[in-house]
């Protein structure tokens, strides 16, 4: 499948200081702030962008460039490239390969928080629940997804949430369940419907 | 002021059955979730509407009822009521006389919308909107626990570690702070809160 890039963390907007300069940008990063200046925010922004390719599982590094350079942030491949190394390190982004350990190890760190609302399902389609951030659904997930999507936080991190999921499901493995919301996560974090933030 | 009203929990929507048969609306509380019917859902959606209202601190049992009677479709008005708050779908404060312990000990908040940080001309003020633009203002305590309250236990023990450092702040002037502004944000559409 190759690697994918998931953005993580809350933007909690620019931060001026009483003089009116800008400081940095506020990256809320679960257990600390995290403070970016211009050109991180640029790619962290630009890494929630193009829904398409985050819902094919497809947002590499490749749309992470194409998607700053139609944004027209100013940088060029090389900086990006060394700005999302930099995010990466700083677990502000995720790179992984949803084929590996990686995914495990990413789901067990971090929690989901989920942005927007819910919509339930609809008399002609009831296997399938929207979610949305204005008044209609932006994307529709299966009932297992939506129950994550909406409680999975209250169970500490994803992979918790997923183990107790699985654990109410006679001949549901925890893996399943884990794979089926780990696949639903890039829309839906590009979709601005929820985002995920280190446990610890 | 009196006692005023704050809508809990999170909407899940309505549940259709395989038959395309509707069959409740999904509330999520936080420890629990509720299964409620239409006259409860349409009542709960009112509690979140007239941010005026919540943001004056005057939406009040009384001015919820009254809205319920206008809005025409709930059949039984205080019967809605009544099951809301047996749920602990609606909580009942008075932000002025109350101890604002038990209800913050016992609900946390999760934000949801977009943080637009503080602007160069008002540096004091941070907004926080549903979509693109600022819907309200908060002062630099209320807009980090905003932001950060969801990771603690509760909204109140939140406010006690946001003291933990600040020996000269006062628990009691900070969730005053926080507990003031609950009632604009939960009516932005910026943020809910559930019990734990």
């Amino acid at each position: 499948m190759g690697k994918i890039i998931i953005p993580v963390g809350r933007s909690l907007g620019p931060f001026f200081d009483d003089e009116g300069e800008l400081e940095s940008y506020e990256l809320h990063l679960g257990h600390r702030m995290d403070a970016l200046d211009s050109p991180e925010m640029y790619v962290w922004t630009c890494a929630h962008d193009n829904p398409e390719a985050h819902g094919e599982l497809a947002f590499g590094r490749t749309e992470l460039l194409a998607a700053c350079r139609e944004a027209e942030v100013p940088l060029d491949e090389g900086q990006v490239g060394k700005v999302a190394d930099l995010l990466i390190e700083r677990g502000a982004m995720l790179e992984i390969d949803l084929d590996t350990d990686d995914l495990t190890a990413a789901l067990s760190a971090h929690r989901f928080i989920p942005n927007g609302h819910a919509f339930g399902n609809r008399p002609d389609a009831p296997d399938e629940c929207g979610v949305g951030t204005g008044d209609e659904p932006d994307i529709t997930m299966g009932g297992w997804v939506y129950t994550l999507w909406a409680r999975s936080y209250l169970d500490g991190s994803v992979l918790d949430a997923c183990e107790a999921f699985a654990a109410d499901l006679p001949d549901v493995e925890t893996a399943d369940v884990a794979r089926e919301f780990a696949e639903a996560l890039p829309v839906i974090v590009a979709a601005d419907c929820g985002y995920l933030e280190p446990v610890r | 002021m009196g006692s005023i009203i704050l809508p809990v929990g999170k909407s899940l929507g309505p549940t259709y059955n395989d038959e395309g048969v509707l069959e409740y609306t999904e509330l999520h509380l936080g420890s629990t979730t509720e299964e409620i019917g239409a006259d409860e859902i349409t009542v709960w959606r009112l509690a979140h509407s007239d941010a005026d209202a919540h943001n004056e601190h005057r939406f009040t049992l009384d001015h919820l009822r009254g809205l319920a009677v206008d809005d025409g479709s709930v059949s039984d008005v205080d019967t809605a009521l009544e099951k809301l708050f047996k749920i602990g779908g609606l909580v009942r404060v008075d932000l002025d006389l109350d101890e604002l312990q038990p209800l913050l000990g016992r609900h946390r908040l999760i934000p949801t919308g977009h943080a637009f940080g503080n602007t160069a001309e008002t540096p004091d003020w941070f907004g926080i909107g549903r979509n693109d633009e600022v819907d309200i203002n908060l002062g630099a305590t209320a807009y980090f626990l905003w932001a950060t309250s969801h990771r603690d236990a509760s909204m109140w023990a939140s406010c006690a570690e946001f003291t933990r450092d600040l020996p000269e702040v006062d628990v009691d002037d900070i969730a005053g702070e926080f507990a003031n502004a609950l009632p604009i944000i939960i009516a932005a559409d910026c943020g809910y809160i559930e019990t734990v």
